[in-house]
């Protein structure tokens, strides 16, 4: 199950979602907004998508991951629109019969997502900056300001 | 033929607006069709070596020849998670 949504992600839901009789492990990981980067305080974060190719990348990411690993099942929510520190911005919900390949497979999913799939954030710093986050950008055409 | 190539992040910011038309002709690759972008949106010269493109929802290699009825995109690098 992929999922791209402007609503608060239930993440309850998610994990509950991949629960199977032939897992014996289940992995989630949580993605949650962060106060301060690099001692620069975050007052909220924006979250943008290419919705189309972003909902293509998440089901190439659900096709290949079961591919690379011995999963049961998957969810992967991706949030987008205004974030509060402290919000989940992105659940990763996987089960597999034992718990390496869960593991293995968690950490590859949020790995592949965050290099492959076409969705941006924009920190709105505490003192007013804003800044898209654009990693390998040069300073320069990423306007001003400090890089992730 | 006209390509319309959406802009999202900070190409969309650096440009104002959120797609470019450019006219190109029929067999053109991603790489003339990148360089008609940059003479119509100038504003992205800066961060073009940075910038990713997309045909049809999937990353687009320099080589690939565009149709008219292709989606193309452009955009930074991504920053999801």
């Amino acid at each position: 199950m992929i999922e791209l949504t402007d609503q608060p992600i239930d993440f309850h839901s998610l994990n509950e979602s991949v629960m199977d009789h032939a897992a014996g492990a289940v992995v989630s990981f949580l993605g949650t907004v962060r106060e301060f980067t690099q001692g620069v305080q975050t007052s909220w974060l924006e979250y943008e998508a290419y919705p189309e190719m972003a909902r293509a990348s998440l089901l190439q990411l659900e096709k290949e991951v079961g591919e690379k690993f011995t999963v049961t099942k998957v969810a992967i929510s991706h949030r987008i629109g205004a974030l509060q520190l402290g919000d989940v911005s992105v659940a990763i919900a996987v089960s597999a019969p034992h718990r390496v390949q869960a593991f293995e497979a968690g950490r590859w999913l949020i790995d592949t997502l965050k290099d492959r799939v076409p969705i941006w954030k924009k920190e709105h710093f505490a003192d007013g900056r804003e800044e898209w986050q654009h990693p390998g950008m040069s300073a320069q055409a990423n306007g001003e300001g400090k890089q992730e | 033929m006209k390509i319309n190539i959406l802009l999202f992040a900070a190409a969309r910011d650096a440009v104002g607006r959120d797609s470019v038309s450019v006219e190109i002709a029929a067999g053109s690759t991603m790489s003339s069709l990148r360089e008609q972008v940059l003479l119509a949106a100038p504003e992205l010269k800066s961060m073009s070596q940075s910038l990713l493109w997309a045909v049809n929802n999937e990353y687009a290699s320099d080589h690939r020849v565009v149709q008219e009825s292709d989606a193309v995109a452009c955009f930074p690098p991504v920053s999801g998670g």
